[in-house]
């Protein structure tokens, strides 16, 4: 006889099923968060979705894209290449190869306007076989997040949209919304210097998850999680309602 | 620079081709002939009948007396037009302009190719020798106007005339030289004009009222005065698809049946032979004969209808039917071999290359977007660490390891000010001269000294600090040259992950 606790994650998977959500077939790329993955339907980083970050300043800008690109590291691993659509050249390719992403296997696409990038997002989140798609735009109205995620669910490729200052955090049909800020780096033994990246990843959304805090450091090829203590959350997240 | 043109004179094209078919009636005396009101006329010699003073256009009765075994051969209208389009084809190796006039002339302009055989000289030599080798006799001659080198090739032999000196070589030459009928020129004669250098002389209204436009327009040519336009003979491209229609082409819909008919007899074709096109080309020829192209490209070699269809329907809607459109061409003139389409373009790929190069042709297509794809370059400034690759196929060396790299990249790097302690210590804070915040420093690393690539361009060295803020922003910030000459500046290049 199976306990009780055993038949309510059974009833939860089932759940998660009629709720039009896929699990993840075990030989799609494994995405490795530590800790972070108890946030996630399944303990499971959604692949196969799309994901909203958001970031306001410059150094929020470059851990949102690092992050994008760890995960992507990980993601390529197992499958194809990479696209990346942006309105501008901002990405410094050789940086790539920290987070364990040949830059040459990313296909760089440069945009006038942020309707060819919501296009350009569209019609490679169509191509299956691709292993991730990042964008970079302002602004995402409901609709057109809904398109991507349409687009998303037969290809099954991972899309991330980085939304630099956006004028309103408008509601997405985006899986999850991450926000990401860079944290002070700590070297061992208190050595100066700048030591590896450490960011704190504000999941403020996700789909039949649980939000929550998590800082991360980026050492070598993975991620350390850790859970911040209460009196270290300086940042106001209360504000906005997390569901 | 001015225009170099040479003009390359057969002297006995037919009689020549002929001996190259039959080389045993080399050193024969022969003739071709036609049937010209009610009598046969000698239209072409061979060198050696022409040695013994049979000319053309001399009835065959008056030839026969010179040479009492003379062989006649009958000529055909067509061949001397289709030898000359031959030789002009061929000729496409030398200059990319070739023409030809009846019945024994090409016309080569070769402005700004010479050089590639070293000079003039040797160019002309190149072109005489090979030419020569097919058994012709020919006279070649290289001038500023077509004009000029016709009259030297046919009154001087092989010279090249050097720029803007047409009169002194001309000036001599008799008026025939001009390219003007017999019967001017013996009116000519009547006067005492013999030479180009007398016609000269007598002032172009004169000329105009006696002899009309056309003598005045080839002196005039002859000496650059006047452009002479050539029209170049057009190779015709291998892969060409034709669709008239009977009645003109108005509508959308109508355009995009075409283009899918013509796309299905290519592209049958193409994959019957597995070859796949890199380049294609959708003309629309209007009724008020005004033409249309349409030009696409593609990353590999493809051959999908749908496809190519894809690549065009964009750009259908900046055809402009008008009137209508009355035929349709759709020509191909890159095609390459079909790369097998299983093969995976970069290990490990879930993904085929036809699928991700079809993808970057959607995305290459649409106006306003630029497809980059980036591979290491030898260099040590940051800016210059990478380069763009060439094509899809293109992989790689290996990319530079290195944990303190920016991710985010300024480019141009953004002008910052700063407050630095003592001469090649880190500073203590910075101001970003865009939003003017203050940036206080609390941990850093550096300098690192770059060198300018001394073999590229001189400029100074940068010294390059990475710095972490009180708010944990980690930038990657340099100053150029030494600290505290007047001319140091500061800039942020980046914002590190």
């Amino acid at each position: 006889m199976n306990s009780k606790q055993q038949i309510v994650v059974e009833l939860r998977k089932e759940l998660l099923l009629l709720q039009g959500f896929k699990a993840a077939s075990p030989d799609a790329a494994k995405v490795d968060l530590g800790m972070m993955n108890g946030c996630f339907p399944n303990s499971t980083f959604p692949t196969g979705n799309v994901h909203e970050i958001i970031s306001t300043i410059d150094s929020e800008k470059s851990a949102a894209s690092a992050f994008v690109c760890a995960v992507a590291g990980m993601l390529m691993k197992r499958s194809g290449p990479g696209i990346w659509i942006s309105t501008k050249n901002e990405i410094y390719p050789p940086a790539l190869n920290q987070f364990n992403v040949p830059a040459e296997r990313i296909v760089f696409v440069k945009a006038k306007r942020e309707l060819d990038v919501c296009w350009a997002l569209e019609e490679a989140l169509k191509t299956d076989g691709l292993a991730f798609v990042a964008g970079q735009v302002q602004d995402l109205s409901f609709t057109t997040s809904r398109r991507l995620q349409l687009a998303v669910e037969k290809s099954q490729v991972t899309g991330f949209i980085l939304r630099h200052s956006p004028n309103s955090v408008n509601p997405t049909a985006c899986v999850s919304r991450m926000k990401i800020q860079p944290l002070r780096s700590e070297l061992a033994d208190g050595l100066p210097g700048i030591g590896d990246p450490r960011w704190r990843v504000i999941v403020e959304k996700v789909r039949n998850g649980v939000p929550g805090v998590f800082d991360l450091v980026w050492v070598k090829d993975h991620f350390i999680t850790r859970i911040p203590q209460t009196g270290e959350v300086i940042i106001d997240i209360d504000r906005r309602k997390i569901s | 620079m001015g225009k170099r043109y040479v003009v390359i004179w057969f002297r006995f094209l037919l009689t020549d081709y002929m001996i190259r078919r039959q080389p045993d009636l080399k050193g024969t005396c022969f003739v071709l002939t036609e049937k010209q009101h009610g009598r046969i006329v000698v239209t072409a010699v061979s060198e050696a009948a022409y040695q013994k003073g049979i000319r053309e256009n001399m009835p065959l009765a008056d030839a026969r007396i010179y040479v009492n075994d003379l062989l006649v051969v009958n000529s055909d209208d067509q061949l001397p037009e289709r030898l000359l389009r031959d030789l002009a084809e061929w000729c496409i190796r030398f200059t990319p302009t070739v023409s030809f006039e009846l019945p024994d002339i090409l016309l080569l302009d070769v402005s700004g190719c010479t050089h590639l055989w070293k000079g003039e000289g040797q160019y002309l030599r190149a072109l005489f020798t090979r030419i020569r080798e097919f058994g012709y006799t020919i006279f070649a001659a290289l001038a500023d106007t077509i004009g000029a080198a016709w009259a030297v090739s046919h009154f001087v032999g092989n010279r090249i005339i050097p720029p803007l000196q047409q009169w002194e070589t001309l000036h001599s030459l008799p008026l025939h030289a001009l390219r003007i009928d017999i019967e001017t020129v013996e009116r000519f004669n009547k006067l005492g004009i013999r030479t180009i250098g007398d016609l000269k002389t007598i002032s172009p209204s004169s000329i105009k009222r006696r002899f009309g436009d056309l003598v005045l327009s080839r002196l005039r040519q002859a000496f650059g005065e006047e452009e002479e336009i050539i029209t170049p003979i057009t190779t015709i491209s291998p892969y060409t698809e034709r669709l008239p229609c009977l009645e003109p082409i108005l509508t959308r819909k109508g355009i995009e049946i075409a283009l899918s008919k013509l796309l299905e007899q290519l592209c049958s074709r193409l994959v019957k032979e597995n070859n796949g096109l890199r380049k294609c080309l959708f003309k629309c020829y209007r009724v008020d004969s005004k033409v249309i192209e349409l030009e696409i490209s593609t990353q590999r070699p493809s051959n999908s209808i749908s496809h190519i269809f894809m690549l065009f329907e964009n750009k259908i809607t900046t055809i402009e039917p008008a009137l209508g459109i009355e035929l349709f061409v759709l020509q191909a003139p890159q095609v390459e071999k079909l790369s097998p389409a299983l093969q995976p373009l970069w290990e490990p790929a879930a993904i085929d290359n036809k699928r991700l190069s079809e993808l970057i042709d959607r995305l290459n297509c649409r106006q306003g977007i630029e497809v980059q794809r980036y591979l290491p370059a030898e260099h040590y400034w940051p800016e210059r660490a990478y380069r763009l690759a060439v094509s899809l196929d293109e992989t790689l060396t290996t990319w530079p390891l290195n944990q303190y790299f920016p991710l985010i990249i300024f480019t141009p790097p953004v002008k910052i000010t700063v407050t630095a302690p003592i001469p090649d210590y880190p500073p203590m804070n910075f101001r970003d001269t865009r939003d003017t915040r203050l940036h206080t420093i609390v941990k850093s690393i550096g300098p690192r000294r770059i060198e300018s690539e001394w073999w590229i361009e001189e400029r100074k060295h940068r010294d390059y600090y990475l710095v972490e803020d009180t708010d944990a922003g980690r930038y990657c910030i340099f100053r150029v040259g030494h600290y505290g000459s007047d001319t140091t500046e500061w800039f942020l290049h980046g914002v590190l992950p």
